[in-house]
């Protein structure tokens, strides 16, 4: 070997380096902006978890250990309750929105008149904020001059106004529905697009082969929709369970903890308490309860697996 | 090499934008035209009270066109967290609204400018009430003064004489009275009394507590809070039973809002708030529909109110132009700053100067609250504002607490028993870190 060509194998090589290295740094700004906004404060929030952290009394802070965890589950008189809320909470507004939204984007699958107009009306829900869809509800729910207190009692259903937002019974269910509105639009945006890409042809041949509405959608359109409602529902199960604006604006988790969900808890724990050594250590639990449902559900629900 | 090259070239473009975006110039609180500015955080703003300052503000820097006075307005419900963090994250504003009860925590936390010696070179050094200055020295650990207070407040109930005149009652002077007239005044469609269940609710049932018991202090001398003194006990036990009987069902989540809304829309007769609700009442009645009465006194004939019942200019320690922030924070105190202010918020001036003009005699609602603090024999008691979560204790186990008692699910003296642990764990673990 001369040592011109071990020259040229050297240069060679190191080019094939640096044209490596390249795209990463293309990548590196965005790489630099996710870590500074999302893995960084994550971060901190594990490390928090194991102080005492209350900007209010900067006296009181040191080095937790577990304390904040042992605290959760042993002295915690809100913890567990307000667990099983976020889960009834999560359930009913999954189920529900995902019952309620595959019907709609199956009736907006058909074809009618004025069908592109019934369509941008059934998803205006889902455009409006959450604190003016709070204030339109808490509206509707009032006492004294809200529309439902009117059409009950001219129905003859209720002989006085109901505060629907102020009973222990009633305020839960009463934030359920508000969500429910707002939220079902979601599954029939996506339901209704997935809808749209099942070939016609499954249709007619199963139409041949002797089968009822019933049948065909079944064996067609459900399996066809299954990524997409394995998908939607996971992803809703996330932001429900981390859902706050409306339940924060109506009732703000009361009366007396009725509708506190874990995830408004650890928000009035920051906001009125400031003290985030232990909201930390709750933010954590909520987390990986969440970890491990998506690695579980993505499980069982062999999602993206054809079977 | 080229290409070594221009992969440094990238990384510095990429490292400099990224610096550039974080870095901060100092430039000492000047502006480009070489204004002195400060930042003023107010502690309560929206539609009523930033006008206000925004006027006050013009008027000052015509005063002293060499200042500039960037305002900051904070809604009320987040203004104490806004500072926390700004306190923590050591990026404070020069001066700031801030009310007494948070005094004692800032002091420790080190980010107030102790105002003593700007206050005794000052004019306004025998003007500004006696009462109000010697509570914030005394509310504080290290006895020094962190606020001029500019404004001061009063608990009230506002009550519709109208109604009250058509019915023949009078306006209730004793407790005994105030529980017939709500009784009296709950027919035809109206209810007598409205009850703040909801946000806010803890901080107003604490005033009454104490204005029926009498009682001064918020513990006793072996430590055990009075919270649950069978006093407190047999209070809320009528006080609640009222719930429903005479008031709306939706008292439950009442807060500011609903529970004034009701006064002003004619739903209610009665209703406990402070004299700074003026403003709103009088947009909704004629001047002889209402008025604001004290709350009633206790068995022994005295007024009760809470100490520290005040809102203060503060000036914060980081600012780089203290001559500045004070001039300001005097501007504010001025008998003039000081009546426009209060004038128009319906509350009492601290200056002295202010109390001879013509708005404060002729206000009904403001002399109901001299009559209050002039007396003599009136309590304040002190509430323990040094405890670093006295707030989140009202908020969260006490706002909770309410709406638990009210709904059935707990009894007055489970309430109040939990109520008196939860401040007597915070005044152990206090006393603890301050050994």
């Amino acid at each position: 070997m001369s040592s011109k060509q071990l020259s040229g194998d050297v240069k060679v090589k190191r080019k094939f380096k640096i044209d490596n290295w390249i795209p990463y740094l293309f990548i590196l700004p965005s790489f630099l902006i996710i870590a500074t906004f999302l893995f960084y404060p994550i971060g901190t929030v594990f490390y928090y978890s194991f102080q005492h952290y209350d900007i209010s009394a900067p006296f009181y802070n040191k080095f937790a250990g577990f304390e904040n965890f042992v605290k959760i589950f042993t002295a915690d008189k809100l913890f567990f309750p307000s667990l099983m809320t976020s889960l009834k909470w999560v359930v009913s507004q999954v189920g529900l929105q995902l019952i309620f939204g595959l019907l709609f984007a199956v009736m907006l699958n058909q074809t009618f008149k004025l069908r592109g107009f019934v369509r941008a009306i059934a998803f205006i829900p889902w455009a409006i904020s959450g604190v003016l869809a709070s204030v339109m509800w808490s509206l509707m729910y009032n006492e004294h001059m809200g529309v439902f207190n009117d059409i009950l009692m001219k129905l003859g259903i209720i002989s006085e106004p109901q505060a629907f937002l102020a009973s222990t019974s009633s305020a839960f269910i009463a934030v359920v529905i508000a969500e429910l509105w707002r939220g079902i639009p979601f599954f029939a945006i996506t339901l209704l697009a997935s809808l749209q890409s099942i070939p016609e042809e499954l249709y007619e041949a199963s139409d041949i082969d002797g089968a009822n509405k019933w049948e065909s959608f079944i064996h067609i359109t459900l399996p066809h929709l299954k990524n997409t409602i394995v998908l939607t529902t996971l992803l809703r199960t996330v932001w429900e369970f981390n859902n706050v604006d409306l339940i924060f604006n109506l009732t703000g988790g009361g009366p007396a903890n009725s509708t506190t969900t874990l995830t408004m808890y650890i928000a009035n724990l920051a906001v009125n308490g400031s003290d985030f050594g232990y909201g930390s250590a709750l933010t954590v639990i909520s987390f990986l309860l969440l970890f491990v449902f998506a690695m579980v559900y993505l499980k069982i629900t062999r999602y993206e697996r054809e079977d | 090499m080229k290409n070594l090259l221009k992969i440094s070239l990238l990384l510095m473009l990429v490292a400099g934008g990224i610096l550039a975006g974080c870095g901060s110039k100092d430039d000492g609180g000047k502006t480009a035209d070489g204004k002195t500015k400060i930042t003023f955080w107010d502690e309560n703003a929206g539609p009523q009270r930033t006008p206000i300052w925004e006027k006050l503000i013009a008027d000052f820097e015509e005063a002293n066109p060499d200042i500039d006075v960037d305002y900051v307005g904070l809604p009320k419900d987040s203004s104490k967290s806004k500072l926390d963090t700004a306190i923590a994250a050591d990026d404070m504003p020069d001066v700031g609204s801030v009310q007494t009860s948070w005094l004692p925590e800032f002091s420790i936390r080190e980010a107030l400018l102790p105002l003593d010696d700007y206050l005794a070179d000052s004019e306004l050094n025998d003007l500004i009430n006696e009462g109000a200055v010697t509570f914030n020295k005394d509310v504080v650990r290290d006895g020094k003064l962190y606020g001029i207070p500019y404004t001061q407040n009063l608990d009230v109930i506002w009550i519709r004489s109208d109604w009250f005149k058509e019915a023949g009652l009078e306006a209730p002077d004793t407790w005994d009275e105030f529980f017939t007239a709500v009784n009296e005044m709950t027919a035809d469609g109206r209810y007598g009394y409205t009850i703040r269940g909801g946000a806010g609710g803890s901080f107003q049932l604490q005033r009454l507590m104490f204005a029926y018991s009498g009682l001064e202090n918020y513990f006793d001398d072996n430590g055990k809070s009075t919270i649950n003194d069978p006093k407190h006990v047999e209070f809320l036990e009528k006080y609640f039973d009222l719930y429903k009987k005479n008031t709306p069902k939706s008292d439950i989540t009442n807060d500011y809002k609903e529970m004034i809304a009701g006064f002003d829309t004619g739903v209610v007769a009665m209703v406990h708030h402070n004299i700074g609700s003026y403003g709103e009442h009088s947009k909704a009645f004629e001047p002889d529909q209402f008025e604001a009465i004290p709350l009633p006194k206790t068995e022994d004939g005295r007024y009760v109110a809470e100490g520290g019942n005040t809102i203060n200019m503060s000036i914060f320690k980081s600012t780089k132009n203290p001559d500045e922030a004070w001039k300001f924070v005097e501007f504010i105190n001025s008998a003039e700053s000081q009546s426009y202010w209060n004038e128009q918020v319906g509350q009492i001036p601290t200056n002295a100067d202010v109390l001879d003009m013509d708005w404060i005699k002729d206000s009904a609602h403001i002399k109901t609250a001299f009559e209050v603090y002039d007396n003599p024999q009136t309590v304040l008691y002190k509430p323990p504002f040094y405890l670093p979560d006295y707030r989140s204790i009202l908020d969260n186990t006490v706002d909770a607490g309410t709406q638990k008692v009210m709904s059935g699910e707990s009894t007055v003296q489970e309430f109040l028993d939990e109520w008196a642990k939860a401040v007597e764990d915070s005044e152990a673990k206090y006393n603890d870190a301050m050994k």
